[in-house]
């Protein structure tokens, strides 16, 4: 027997689940406890009897008493100390269990170490009493609470020892009593969390150390902070004990360290409580997010208290409190476990633990060990890995990629793929602009696609076209990735599944999607099938989640965003599945069932509209650009070529490459599986393709008339075909083998025979001349280095185009270079005056073409090459033009009229050109000033901070009128697309919260699940 | 079902796959614009006199060097042309010019729209020359010509003549190529809308040997017809005496052509001796005396090459007592087209193996009249007085015409050429795509 005296401190607030087995491990410790007090802080259960009955004596207190005033209360009723260096404070909660031995080990610790004043026991979890919950604790700089180790951490002995730490929790802290009275105790503005560390920070300013000692163990419940009873202590307000423990914890931060660290604190504090409070937000957990901007706010306006708290610290500290921060976890250990908690986190997601073995528990199990000794190991080498059907073809398509790939290693431009931005800053740019300068400018709203696309290229170091040439590279095993995910739904064959997404990824459709640059088609291939997959059973509509509705919402979204026909299927469908609700609610007698579908299904259609808005709107409002997918509009093939499931135009399979699509929908419409409804899908899909590649139109910024490029239909009608055969096929063989020779035999082998000539075929189209794609990387720029110079110059661009043996011109305006990616999306068409200048020249009648084009403040006219010599000619003759340069690339003239972006007019009707100062246009004299843009609205002029009244000229420009000389600013007020935007990111937040799975309250956590 | 099932598959892909042909057909994304090009006409040497007729008194017209570039009425039939040339928007109408030194010469030309390229066949730059080129500009940029000039001996080195915008000047040919007897001139125009006319005047002293404008051909080729030549008959001393003809070719590539020249005639067609694969060689002028012996008054040929030529006939007449000479050039194939003809009355003449023409007189009281003209090998017309213009409204293949105008100051010649044809050219649209490699 030591020569210590330990009085342990049981501090109740209904305890009463965990009571019996703490009151037990406390009266059976090897080491006696000299003296056992109970405090009962107001319990409304049986805490206080169980204690009683136990002949533990019980001193009662308020039910706000917080926990360090209830262990003061309790000390303050003890004898007078008699031996200072030998007496102890233990203290347990009554959520605490103690292994027999806990006491005298951690006596054992302390009496060979003098200046350790705490010493506390190896915490594990209640339930799991294999699962680590502390061995000694510190605050990270955040607040956060230290200890160390991994989430859910297994013990198994890695931690053991004794080590010196910056606390213990209370839960089991062994505290001298001299020492605790002499600093007061635990912080009385502490009443509940955080007190341990607190008093471990001012131990180790009084000179002394705390130590975490793995032999002694004890079980913790921790009933509080996981919300197994209220928090009632005076300081919760709102009895919540997340606010008291991150209100605590800056509270303890500010408290104990030195003056020049505050600032910094401070900061990180606020900035760690609003990201936790937008995460808590996003996990659906308003109550905790609140939690964190209130429990910093609390403290921030009490500054009284934390000058006070420091002064305590002040008169007590004998080293300074940087003593502690050894114990402080530096921000890179806090960066590592946050990274390796996010893999785990991932990994999980993506790869879930599969139970791959269930074996009742038998006695023979004892043995097992030896038995798997027995067991030889199995010799695995590559060839049989490859041999693996989802190894083999992904690798098969990987190398086919690279080889068809080989012109598109950089950035990529060409088919319907304009250049693209270096950065994602300047797609941010293009998407909150109100006004674009393309052609003569427009106020068009920026399709929400290239927000997707620049968040998407945000982690390849910002770079769009890394992004980009990247996501072509990838885009056939994504493709075929995708499929598989849907195909393995529908078969277990690998074999089958897998050699279908691969026919899905050199499909046709995704063969002229990839090579043309259809950037649009080729996200509606990947994420098609993962639509299709996340919409099973959308007939039974009310048995999904609200969740799921908006998470598919989201994917609509962007399927949307980038094809937004897809939005007129969807809208068919819609209106066809509730008409079938109706009649399967009994025609709208059981209400409730149709109800919950309707508004499912509404929420479906309308949430894509609102988070697109306005471009949405815009579509609604024009209805043939839903035809028009991203980039430039390039011609399909027409219809006969999409009967072949072959959308066409520039870089598709030549006609002759036949795809066994059509056959497969064909076959699979007379099947007597589930296939013959998807190939039904399939086959209006298709039909629907074969109409709509019938159809020209015009659109992004282009008059000529252009068929429209079916691959969203296609697209639907290639996943139908593909998953049609594998319901068809799978286990085909079996029934085939059974049976005698009939039309199943033969259709069968058709489509094999078909599938494989096409496959073989393809493959050599696309490894041969097929690389020689539209789209490419290293294409020449189209205007000459010179012009781009001048970076608000207009040129007009004319070209020659060849369509067969049709050689016709084309023209558009350049802003200082060629179009780059998301400018063919809001590309407008040339105003009237420009179109008629253009057309008079090329007829050689225009005498004043040069004139319209000063007015619209075109400087330069260049005629590309391969430059028609008779349009040359009348050019040079009509005057108004004079050649600027000649070279390979083609002839430039400068327009003679001066002009530029804001033409002056004074009152005697002498033109100038003024220039745009950083500080405004200077204006000489009162008259007009003429912006040589398209009009719109949003255009300000504005002098003196008055603004100039606006009107619009003859031309289509706005027009100001200057009263007086002076400066002048002219501005383009974009006030309307920042509105839009913040209600879409509104918009888009509420439904990814929505989409998002939820957080759960730790008071709805089972027991099981937190041990 | 089973048999309906099919059955409603097939029936819904064809008609899908019908209609949407049917909705594919004809679909064309080029639109054209078609438009008649502004001819240009001479400008007015000083001391002679330019008369153009015009189709209608509405004809715009607007004349170079002047500030205003609005075209207005001409108001008349005839427009007496001042010093600057004219630019008329006769939509496809020829407008002929009938130019003359009053008592001394005529000649006569058409109005033609910008010339890439074209051959002046005739002139001379000796003493006796007083021939230019005259150079008109009607584009409203500044333009360049070069001059290519051939000689009796060789190519001349060939002269850049800049043109200011919307302006016109005079080139003599003894600056082109000084001394020589026999010129050959080719007008390339290198930039701008240039269309170029050539006067062949001469004189010894104070002395007129008479003028004419010489017709331009735009190319060289090996088939090149002389439609109308007139052939003029002196008397001497009681004599009837044939005044000859001078050919004068040009083979302007680098092999030498062998050349067959067939006169057609009323009296019939022959080859005169010594011009059947008669050697002309390449890069220097030729002239070779052609003396059909034909009691006719006028005649055609035809010149067959092996090589592209140019070539005309330059013939001396006499008017009024006068001496003076016309310059028959070649003249392309005869098609659909409009002359005007306004206070002339010119002598159509046409050559070809069987002329089968119908043409349309327009009077100027308004009246029309249709008159079909058949024959073989070469048959003539006379245009009435009285008529504005005529039209070919149907001519045969292989035709050839020019007209020949007789005055008291002296004939003249001009190709039924259409001095503007009508250009179709694309309507250039609106398309961002030419933004993009």
């Amino acid at each position: 027997m030591s020569s210590h005296r330990v009085t342990a401190i049981l501090v109740l607030h209904d305890g009463a689940i965990w009571l019996p087995e703490v009151v037990a491990s406390l009266t059976s410790q090897t080491r006696p406890i000299d003296q056992l007090i109970a405090v009962d802080t107001g319990s409304v259960d049986s805490s206080a009897k169980l204690v009683k009955g136990a002949q533990i004596p019980v001193l009662p207190m308020d039910r706000d008493t917080g926990f360090g005033e209830a262990v003061s209360h309790a000390v303050a009723t003890l004898p007078t100390v008699i031996d200072p260096d030998h007496e102890w404070l233990w203290i347990i909660h009554d959520d605490l269990s103690l292994q027999r031995d806990a006491l005298e080990n951690l006596i054992a610790e302390v009496q060979t170490r003098p200046n350790v004043a705490m010493a506390g026991p190896k915490i594990l979890g209640w339930h799991n009493r294999t699962h680590l919950l502390e061995i000694g604790i510190s605050i990270a700089a955040n607040g956060n609470r230290w200890t160390g180790l991994e989430d859910d951490e297994y013990d198994q002995g890695q931690h053991d020892g004794v080590h010196e730490v910056l606390a213990v929790s209370t839960a089991g802290a062994l505290i001298r009593r001299d020492i605790f009275e002499q600093l007061g105790g635990f912080d009385p503005n502490l009443d509940l969390f955080r007190d341990d560390v607190d008093f471990g920070w001012r131990l180790y300013s009084a000179g002394f150390a705390a130590i975490a000692v793995s032999s002694a163990v004890a079980f913790h419940a921790e009933a509080s902070a996981n919300e197994r009873r209220t928090v009632d202590v005076a300081e919760a307000f709102l009895h919540r004990p997340l606010l008291l423990d991150r209100r605590n914890a800056a509270y303890v931060l500010l408290a104990n360290s030195s003056w020049w660290r505050l600032p910094l604190l401070t900061m990180q504090l606020l900035i760690g409580a609003l990201l936790r409070s937008i995460g808590f937000l996003f996990a659906k957990l308003p109550g905790y997010a609140s939690d964190e901007i209130l429990a910093v706010g609390a403290l921030l306006v009490h500054p009284a208290e934390l000058l006070s708290a420091r002064k305590v610290r002040r008169i007590q500290r004998l080293v300074p409190s940087g003593i502690a921060l050894k114990f402080i976890p530096s921000r890179w250990s806090q960066i590592r476990q946050s990274i390796s908690r996010s893999a785990e986190f991932i990994r999980s997601q993506i790869f879930p633990d599969e139970v791959t073995e269930v074996r009742d528990i038998s006695v023979l199990d004892e043995n097992l060990d030896e038995e798997d000794l027995l067991t030889p190991a199995t010799s695995r080498n590559w060839f049989t890995l490859i041999k693996r059907p989802l190894v083999a073809l992904p690798l098969f398509l990987f190398l086919l990629t690279v080889i068809w790939s080989r012109n598109r290693f950089g950035a990529l431009t060409g088919g319907a793929l304009p250049e693209q931005s270096a950065g994602v800053s300047q797609l941010w740019n293009i998407y909150s602009s109100g006004w674009h300068y393309i052609g003569m400018g427009t106020t068009a709203a920026t399709p929400p696609w290239v927000a997707l696309l620049a968040v998407a290229a945000t982690p390849f170091f910002a770079n769009v076209k890394l992004f980009i040439a990247l996501f072509f590279l990838a885009a056939p095993l994504a493709i075929a990735g995708t499929g598989y995910l849907l195909m393995r739904r529908l078969s277990n064959n690998r074999w089958l599944t897998a050699g279908s997404a691969l026919l899905y990824a050199i499909s046709p459709v995704a063969i002229s999607a990839i090579n043309s640059g259809r950037l649009s088609t080729v996200v509606i291939l990947i994420l098609l099938p993962l639509l299709i997959n996340a919409s099973q059973g959308i007939f039974d509509l009310n048995h999904f989640t609200w969740r799921r509705i908006f998470g598919i919402s989201l994917l609509n979204t962007v399927l949307v965003a980038f094809s937004p026909i897809l939005f007129v299927p969807g809208l068919i469908f819609t209106a066809f599945a509730i008409s079938r609700d109706y009649l399967a609610s009994d025609q709208g007698v059981n209400q409730e069932l149709f109800n919950q579908r309707l508004y499912r299904r509404i929420a479906l259609v309308v949430t894509p509209l609102l988070i697109c808005a306005p471009w949405s709107f815009e579509l609604l409002a024009n209805p043939k650009r839903f035809f028009i997918d991203s980039g430039f509009l390039l011609p399909g093939g027409g219809p006969n070529l999409a009967l072949a499931a072959n959308p066409g135009g520039p870089g598709s399979l030549p006609s002759y490459l036949v795809s066994p699509l059509t056959i497969v929908l064909a076959i699979s419409l007379f099947s007597s599986t589930r296939a013959r409804f998807v190939a039904e899908l399939g086959f209006i899909a298709l039909l629907a393709a074969i109409l709509v590649s019938a159809i020209s139109i015009t659109g992004n910024g282009t008059s000529v008339p252009t068929p429209i490029y079916a691959g969203t239909f296609l697209t639907l009608a290639t996943l139908a075909g593909v998953s049609a055969s594998v319901i068809m096929l799978d286990k085909l063989r079996e029934r085939l083998v059974t049976t005698n020779i009939n039309y199943r035999h033969i259709s069968a082998g058709i489509l094999l025979i078909v599938t494989a000539l096409y496959t073989v075929t393809s493959i050599s189209w696309i490894t041969t001349s097929g690389a020689n794609s539209p789209l490419q990387t290293g294409k020449s720029i189209v205007l000459p280095p010179f012009l781009a110079i001048e970076s608000d110059a207009k040129t007009l661009v004319i070209r020659p185009r060849t369509v067969g043996e049709e050689v016709s011109l084309n023209y558009y305006l350049a802003r200082g270079g060629d179009v780059t990616i998301a400018q063919p999306d809001m590309a407008p068409r040339e105003s009237v005056q420009i179109s008629t200048a253009v057309r008079e020249l090329a007829d050689g009648s225009g005498l004043t073409a040069s004139s319209t084009f000063a007015v619209n403040g075109i400087k330069y006219l260049f005629l590309k090459s391969p430059a028609d010599q008779n349009f040359v000619r009348v050019v040079d003759g009509l005057g108004g033009f004079t050649r600027a340069s000649s070279t390979n690339a083609g002839i430039v003239w400068k327009i003679s009229v001066n002009t530029g972006k804001i033409i002056f007019t004074d009152l005697a009707g002498k033109k100038t050109i003024l220039p745009q100062g950083t500080l405004g246009i200077s204006v000489s004299s009162p008259g007009e000033l003429t912006v040589t843009e398209n009009y719109s609205r949003g255009w300000r002029a504005i002098q003196d901070g008055v603004r100039l009244e606006r009107t619009r000229s003859v031309d289509g420009a706005p027009v100001f009128k200057v009263i007086k000389p002076g400066l002048v600013n002219v501005i383009y007020d974009g006030t309307s697309r920042r509105a839009w935007i913040s209600l879409q990111v509104i918009i888009f937040i509420t439904v990814l919260v929505l989409a998002l799975p939820a957080g759960r309250r730790r008071r709805e956590i089972e027991d099981v699940e937190l041990a | 079902m089973r048999i309906q099932r099919p059955t409603f598959i097939a029936i819904s892909t064809i008609a899908v796959v019908l209609v949407a042909n049917g909705l594919n057909v004809g679909l064309s994304s080029s639109k054209f614009s078609t438009n008649f090009p502004a001819v240009v006409c001479p400008p007015t040497p000083p001391n002679l006199t330019n008369a153009i007729s015009l189709p209608s008194n509405k004809t715009q017209l607007r004349l170079t060097g002047t500030k205003s570039l609005s075209f207005i009425p001409s108001q008349t039939l005839r427009y007496m042309q001042d010093k600057a040339p004219a630019i008329v928007e006769s939509q496809g109408s020829t407008p002929i010019v009938w130019q003359i030194r009053k008592g001394v010469w005529a000649g006569a030309t058409i109005c033609s729209s910008l010339q890439n390229e074209q051959w002046f066949v005739g002139g001379a730059a000796d003493v006796t020359s007083k021939g230019r080129i005259m150079l008109v500009n009607s584009g409203l940029s500044s333009a360049i010509v070069d001059l290519k000039v051939w000689n009796e001996i060789s190519s001349q080195p060939t002269k850049s003549i800049s043109l200011k915008a919307n302006s016109s000047t005079e080139v003599s040919l003894v600056s082109l190529s000084p001394g020589s007897r026999e010129v050959v001139v080719q007008a390339i125009t290198r930039s701008g809308r240039v269309t170029s006319y050539m006067i062949d005047e001469r004189g010894r002293g104070l002395k007129a040997l008479g003028g004419d404008i010489i017709n331009f051909a735009p190319s060289a080729r090996k088939d090149i017809h002389i439609p109308a030549i007139p052939h003029t008959v002196r008397k001497v001393n009681g004599k009837s005496v044939e005044l000859p003809h001078s050919l004068r070719i040009l083979v302007p590539g680098e092999l030498d052509a062998q050349v067959t020249v067939n006169v057609l005639s009323t009296d019939g067609s022959f080859i005169p001796s010594g011009f059947e694969n008669k050697l002309i060689k390449a890069g220097s002028v030729v002239t070779l005396e052609l003396k059909p012996n034909l009691p006719a008054s006028k005649f055609g040929i035809h010149i067959a090459s092996d090589e592209p030529i140019v070539a005309s006939v330059l013939s001396p007449t006499i008017a009024e007592g006068q001496s003076d000479f016309i310059w028959s050039t070649s003249a392309p194939e005869l098609t659909q087209t409009t002359f005007a003809t306004s206070g002339l009355s010119p002598q159509l003449v046409f050559i070809g193996g069987a002329i089968d023409i119908d043409m349309e007189l327009f009077f100027n009281n308004g009246k029309r009249k249709v008159i079909s003209i058949r024959g073989d090998e070469i048959a003539t017309v006379q245009i009435p007085e009285g008529v504005r213009s005529f039209k070919f409204i149907k001519v045969s293949k292989a035709t050839f015409g020019a007209g020949l105008i007789a005055t008291k100051s002296g004939y003249g010649y001009f190709p039924l050429a259409p001095g503007s044809v009508l250009t179709k050219s694309s309507v250039p649209l609106s398309n961002i795509r030419v933004l993009t490699p």
